[in-house]
This record gives C-alpha cells, sequence and structure tokens, in this order.
C-alpha cells in the first residue's frame, strides 16, 4: 500500500463554490484529486445527516463551500449554514470525533485558484490526522 | 414581580387542600379542563388525567414522583389546533421548559394554555417507583413521605431507591414561565404553601380561592436557590464524568452498544416532536447489495446499520432544545445512560449561542436565525487567501 490518500466529500454550492471548482478546471489549475464534489444549490440546503452519512460511510474529510457571507443568492443561505455546520461540529467534537475533519469554506465563483488552495491544504491536514476512524469501525 | 398567596393546609391534607384549589379553577371558569396526574386504584401508578369535572379530582396527586411522560407533548395535543377553551395543566419545571421549546417549534399555543407550575424534588424511575410503593397504601402517603424528607434535605432513598440521575443533576428545581405556581420548598407541607400568580394573569378574587395576602417568600427562596446550587455541583460532575469517558468515537460507540434502536428515546423525548422522523422514512433504507456492499469492504457491518448515525442526528436536530428532562434514559429497554450525554452535549451547543431552552418564549431557536457579524472565523482557512 502506498501514501495514505484521504477520501474527501465536497458539499458546494452551485453559485460560488461549484462555479470556482469549475473555474480551476478549465484554468487548468493542478490539485490533488482527492474530492468527489456534490453540487447543491446553496451551502443551506446541506443538511448535516449528510455530511454525517459520508464520514459514517468512510470519508475522511467533508468540505461545505458556499458564497461569502453577505453574497449568498438566496440571501441568507449560508449564514443558516454557519450555525448548522458549527453545532455539528460542537457535536462531533463532544462525541469523540475529530471536528477538524469538518470545513466550512467561503469560496466565490471567481476563486478557482482559492479552491484549489482549500482542497491541496484539506489534503495535507487529512494527510497528517489519518484515515478516519469511522472508516474501518464496523460496529457503527 | 409576580403576585404571592399563602394556601393553608386544612386537616394536614395537603393533597385535598390543592384539589379543592383546582377545583375552584375549573368552577370560577379560570381554566376549562385540567391536565393532572392522578393515581389509579388498581395499580397505585400515577397517570396523567384529562379532568373536566371537578368532582374527579379525588384521586389528583400533583406532587407523585414520577412521571410517565413528559406531558409538554401531551400539550402539544391539547392545545395545536386552536381550540375554543383554555387548557389548565400541572407541570414541573422540565416539562414547562419543553413546553416552551414546542411552542417556537409551533407546536403548542400557549394561547389556550395556563400553565400551573410546581416545584419538584425529582422523581423516580417507574421501575423503582413500582418497587416503593408496595410499602404504602397509596401513592398520596408515599408522596406525603417523599415530600417531607426531601424539604428537610434528608432524602437519599426511599425503600432502598433513588431519584434518577437526570433529576439529581436539574438546576430547575422551581418552575419558570408559569401561570399559577404552586411552590412548597422551605414550607411546612402539613401547614402551607404558596401559590403565585404570573403578572400577566387576569386578576383573580384570592378569597374565592381561599388564598391569604402573603408579603414575603424568603424562605421559599432560600431553600429552591440551596437545592439549584447542590444540584448544580452534581450536574458538573455528571459533564466531568461524560468528558473523560468519551475519550474518541470508539468510547462514545462503547455506551451505545447495548441500543437496539427501538426508537423509544425519540418517542419519550417532548422535543422530537415530528410526525415523520426522518429515520422512519425511506431515507436510510438501502438496497441489500448496498449492505453486501460495505460488508465485503469492512468484513462485517454491525446490523442495523447507522446507529450513531442515529444518535448523532437526533442529537443534531434536538439538542440546542434539550431541556434534560430525563425521559429518554427512562425509556430506554436497555438502561442506556441517553439523557447523560444528550444533556452534557446539548449545553455545550447551546452555549454557542448563549441559548437557554424553555428560559424565554419569545427568543428563537439557534437554527432559526442569525446574525451576518457572528462567527467571522468560521469558513477561513488556516493560510492566507491565494
Ligand atoms: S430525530 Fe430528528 S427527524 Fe427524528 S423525530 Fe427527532 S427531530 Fe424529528
Ligand atoms: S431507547 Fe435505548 S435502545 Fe432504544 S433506540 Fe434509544 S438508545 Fe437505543
Amino acid at each position: 500500500m502506498g501514501e495514505f490518500e484521504p477520501n474527501i466529500v465536497a458539499f458546494v454550492c452551485k453559485w460560488c463554490t461549484y462555479t470556482a471548482a469549475d473555474l480551476a478546471g478549465t484554468s487548468r489549475i493542478q490539485y490533488p484529486p482527492n474530492v468527489k464534489i456534490i453540487r447543491l444549490m446553496c451551502s443551506g440546503s446541506v443538511d448535516p445527516i449528510f455530511v454525517v452519512k459520508a464520514l459514517s460511510q468512510g470519508a475522511d474529510g467533508v468540505l461545505i463551500g458556499g458564497c461569502h457571507p453577505g453574497d449568498c443568492h438566496y440571501v441568507s443561505g449560508n449564514y443558516k449554514a454557519r450555525r448548522r455546520i458549527l453545532i455539528l461540529k460542537t457535536i462531533l467534537q463532544n462525541v469523540g470525533f475529530e471536528a477538524d475533519r469538518v470545513w466550512i469554506r467561503w469560496i466565490s465563483a471567481s476563486e478557482g485558484k482559492y479552491f484549489a488552495t482549500v482542497i491541496t491544504e484539506m489534503v495535507e491536514q487529512l494527510k497528517k490526522m489519518g484515515p478516519s476512524p469511522l472508516k474501518t469501525a464496523w460496529d457503527i | 414581580m409576580s403576585k404571592v398567596y399563602k394556601l393553608t393546609i386544612e386537616n394536614k391534607d395537603i393533597f385535598s387542600t390543592v384539589n379543592s384549589f383546582f377545583q375552584k379553577l375549573l368552577e370560577e371558569k379560570i381554566i376549562d379542563n385540567l391536565l393532572l396526574p392522578q393515581e389509579s386504584l388498581n395499580s397505585k401508578s400515577v397517570m396523567q388525567t384529562l379532568v373536566k369535572s371537578p368532582q374527579e379530582l379525588g384521586n389528583a396527586n400533583p406532587f407523585a414522583p414520577l412521571l410517565l411522560v413528559n406531558s409538554a407533548t401531551l400539550v402539544s395535543q391539547l392545545t395545536i389546533d386552536n381550540p375554543q377553551s383554555k387548557l389548565g395543566a400541572v407541570m414541573r419545571s422540565c416539562e414547562i421548559r419543553a413546553a416552551i421549546e414546542l411552542a417556537k417549534l409551533k407546536q403548542i399555543n400557549l394561547e389556550r394554555l395556563v400553565i400551573i407550575g410546581v416545584d419538584c424534588p425529582g422523581i423516580y424511575e417507574s421501575t423503582a417507583y413500582q418497587k416503593i410503593i408496595e410499602k404504602y397504601k397509596d401513592s398520596q402517603s408515599l408522596t406525603r413521605d417523599y415530600l417531607s424528607k426531601s424539604l428537610k434535605n434528608q432524602l437519599q432513598s426511599l425503600e432502598g431507591q433513588e431519584i434518577r440521575l437526570a433529576c439529581k443533576g436539574c438546576e430547575y428545581p422551581n418552575p419558570e414561565n408559569f401561570s399559577i405556581a404552586l411552590n412548597f420548598f422551605g414550607c411546612d407541607v402539613d401547614k402551607e404553601i404558596f401559590i403565585q400568580f404570573a403578572d400577566n394573569f387576569p386578576q383573580i378574587d384570592p378569597e374565592k380561592l381561599n388564598l391569604l395576602s402573603c408579603e414575603d417568600n424568603g424562605q421559599w427562596r432560600k431553600a429552591i436557590d440551596e437545592c439549584r446550587d447542590r444540584r448544580t455541583k452534581t450536574r458538573e460532575e455528571i459533564f466531568k464524568q461524560v468528558f473523560e469517558n468519551i475519550k474518541d468515537i470508539k468510547s462514545f460507540l462503547k455506551e451505545f452498544e447495548h441500543c437496539r434502536r427501538c426508537y423509544n428515546c425519540r418517542k419519550e423525548c417532548p422535543i422530537c416532536y415530528c410526525r415523520e422522523c426522518i429515520f422512519d422514512s425511506l431515507t436510510f433504507e438501502h438496497a441489500s447489495e448496498q449492505y453486501f456492499g460495505w460488508a465485503r469492504k469492512k468484513g462485517k457491518i454491525r446490523m442495523p446499520s447507522d446507529t450513531l448515525l442515529f444518535h448523532i442526528t437526533r442529537m443534531n436536530h434536538m439538542a440546542i432544545s434539550c431541556v434534560g428532562c430525563g425521559q429518554c434514559s427512562s425509556a430506554c429497554p436497555n438502561g442506556i445512560p441517553i439523557a447523560k450525554f444528550f444533556k452534557t452535549i446539548g449545553f455545550k451547543v447551546q452555549e454557542l449561542f448563549d441559548y437557554k431552552p424553555g428560559r424565554n418564549p419569545d427568543e428563537e431557536i439557534p437554527q432559526s436565525t442569525f446574525k451576518e457579524d457572528e462567527f467571522p472565523e468560521v469558513g477561513l482557512g488556516p493560510k492566507s487567501k491565494a
């Protein structure tokens, strides 16, 4: 087996972060291929249950990407997402799961380069953390 | 400031005195129906009853140390369709706080509700109660013993049984957000108790209700404060113990190894009001091939799967409003101390927003609102933006 390659699931909004990922691609910016992108209409439509489901099914990390505060296409979706993900991370931390495996980042449509940076940073951090303990736990 | 009165106990019988008080509330049409615990003469158990006829209060026991359901759930059922009548409901602090949360979730109509709060020295698990009651002739004599001992702080145990852990660590011995409150801490319950009316409660005629005006209830306040301090200490010990026990996700999973996924905890949770819980939906019912796939990957998987997902998701949905009533633990057939974890972690979540469930009906539940300028650090990366 080679070096541990983290598995990242990214829930991103259609208007900003997904467009940024697209821009990264069309601009031929390189970033690690460890991420599986799931496009939603808004970061506010990321139900925390799907973050937990992804983690319990073996994702090493989950990224939630949305528009910068104030820029939400639906006015306030990302503000609501911010509270929800904060609640989720607090719960995860307190049930003994490393909350640092869940990232939330504001990445606008024009920030293709920043999207690549975030993925690179996340992969680096997850490599340091190692595989998620839920990946091998059978009794969940 | 609320208005405080004294209720003199007739013939050293707190039950008949309080019952005639309730009777008058019904007769004077201050309330149209009354939800309160009554003893069943068959089994000496104490259950919630909905009373219309003032003559049917004979077995009422509003102080019994047993709570088969958190009555907030029942109050929801009885007020949600906006009836024309006023429902009186005898409730402990945890029931009132749950009701306030349910009102925010639009599951209770507070306008149709007259909350009759009672002080609470704590309750027993139903199984413990059943053992204790064998030694007593009825629930009233048991309750009398329990009240006099707990008010003198001498209630270590009754017939070897202790009150529930949730109650030992409950920092809310007295009701708040009531219309009427029955306060007996610091009282000799053979002689008198205090009755408080909320400020905004319609004018009543104290004479008709046999109430004597009184100014100072400092003795009550002192007893309540002492009890709250003692229980807050216990709560802190419980929190500490939980954090010491949960070192990693494996140790958390260990606590739920006995979970049989009966969903009783969810069913008894007053905050889990959903008509169709996501775990009763098809969302996580996968095709058999999926399960085979996961089993192939890991070698084996626990069935039914997604137990962790269930408990974390339920926490995610209700922890912010968790009032720590302990009904989940009481309902668990396998004795998992669920409430201990949910209250502790709920407290952490509530702290984020300086939110106290049940504190104020005008506050919004944190998930349903936001502030633009809060948590500016969330969403920013460790490195500067490239
Ligand atoms: S777990 Fe969630 S979806 Fe299920 S009843 Fe509770 S709040 Fe509703
Ligand atoms: S009541 Fe107990 S056994 Fe049933 S689902 Fe809840 S934790 Fe599991």
